[in-house]
């Protein structure tokens, strides 16, 4: 029964991810839960702290 | 990496950092190159989805660091602007207990006041600038209702975050309920969430997340194919079959070095 509590809200996400630069309030609904993103579906549940967002790879 | 890792373990929970995977790695391979190099540790948040694109960079590491109102503040190549990262992250945590610049000073008490975790006397003060000064009662309405929806949004993230976080869920939930206390409609808004925290089968959640804590603990310290730390896994997704953080442990153990 928990286990579905933290898995039942998944938004829409937009398919085209938009281009920001300074001065820009980006939005976006993340389709999957991020890993140890407690309770986080989308940027704005970031709000109230600085959000440092790091674009990164693995090879 | 490393630099945003430490950026994350010296803010705790004024910063929060999210690492984004963006040469499609599988997720699962992304999270098993992250406990291999100790670097699932911290409160940084891990995904392989883009929410956006940043204006004028090709190549990787890149970054945007957002304002605590969402804004962008500065983006580009991390290598080369680790220093002015620094600096905008430390101004910002410095800003975030003053009112917003296009705040009326009368309503700047409203605002401390509710960003000091007394969220329901914030919202008292702002209504009460609404009913006594004509000329600034639009922008104290508009208040309140940020303030309600902010105080219902964390509800909500509470209540997502129930499963993979009951303890900390249980902490957020007492700070709500202190800080509401006299607004009656918010604390029916939290009324759910108390009475599921209090269900017996949290009980056990709870449990189960307290060891799931301390296997991770020792996955950071003594490396992610630590044996140890497997049996533990192990233990805890055999006793605690039906919980989040038994699924968790399964999952692990299914991703990590043997």
């Amino acid at each position: 029964m928990i286990r579905t509590l933290g898995l039942a809200v998944v938004a829409a996400a937009p398919l085209a991810a938009q281009t920001v630069s300074s001065g820009d309030h980006p939005t976006y609904s993340f389709r999957q839960p991020l890993v140890n993103g407690r309770g986080v579906r989308s940027l704005a549940d970031l709000r109230g702290k600085p959000v440092l967002i790091d674009f990164w790879g693995t090879r | 990496m490393p630099a945003g890792l430490r950026l994350q373990e010296e803010y705790g929970d004024d910063l929060q950092i999210v690492f984004v995977e963006v040469q499609r790695t599988p997720r699962d391979s992304m999270e098993t190159f992250g406990w291999k190099r100790k670097w699932m540790g911290t409160n940084a948040m891990w995904t392989t989805e883009r929410p956006f694109k940043v204006s004028g960079v090709k190549g990787i590491p890149h970054f945007a660091l957002l304002s605590a109102e969402g804004e962008v503040l500065l983006s580009g190549y991390s290598n080369s602007k680790h220093g002015e990262i620094r600096k905008l992250v430390a101004q910002e945590v410095r800003k975030r207990g003053r009112a917003p610049e296009h705040l009326s000073p009368k309503l700047a008490k409203a605002w401390k006041t509710f960003q000091r975790g007394k969220l329901a006397a914030g919202i008292a003060e702002a209504q009460k600038v609404a009913a006594k000064r004509p000329e600034l009662a639009a922008q104290a309405t508009k208040l309140v209702t940020d303030f309600r929806a902010r105080v219902a949004a964390r509800i909500d993230r509470a209540q997502r975050r129930l499963a993979e976080d009951p303890l900390g869920v249980e902490d957020e939930v007492a700070t709500l309920a202190k800080g509401l206390a006299g607004e009656p409609d918010l604390l029916a808004q939290l009324a759910d969430l108390q009475e599921t925290l209090a269900m017996p089968f949290m009980a056990i959640e709870r449990e189960a997340a307290k060891l799931l804590a301390k296997a991770e603990d020792r996955l950071n310290s003594r490396g992610s194919d630590d044996r140890g730390a497997r049996t533990s896994l192990e233990r805890l997704a055999k006793k605690y079959a039906e919980s989040y953080s038994a699924e968790r442990a399964l999952h692990l153990l299914a991703i990590l070095p043997r």
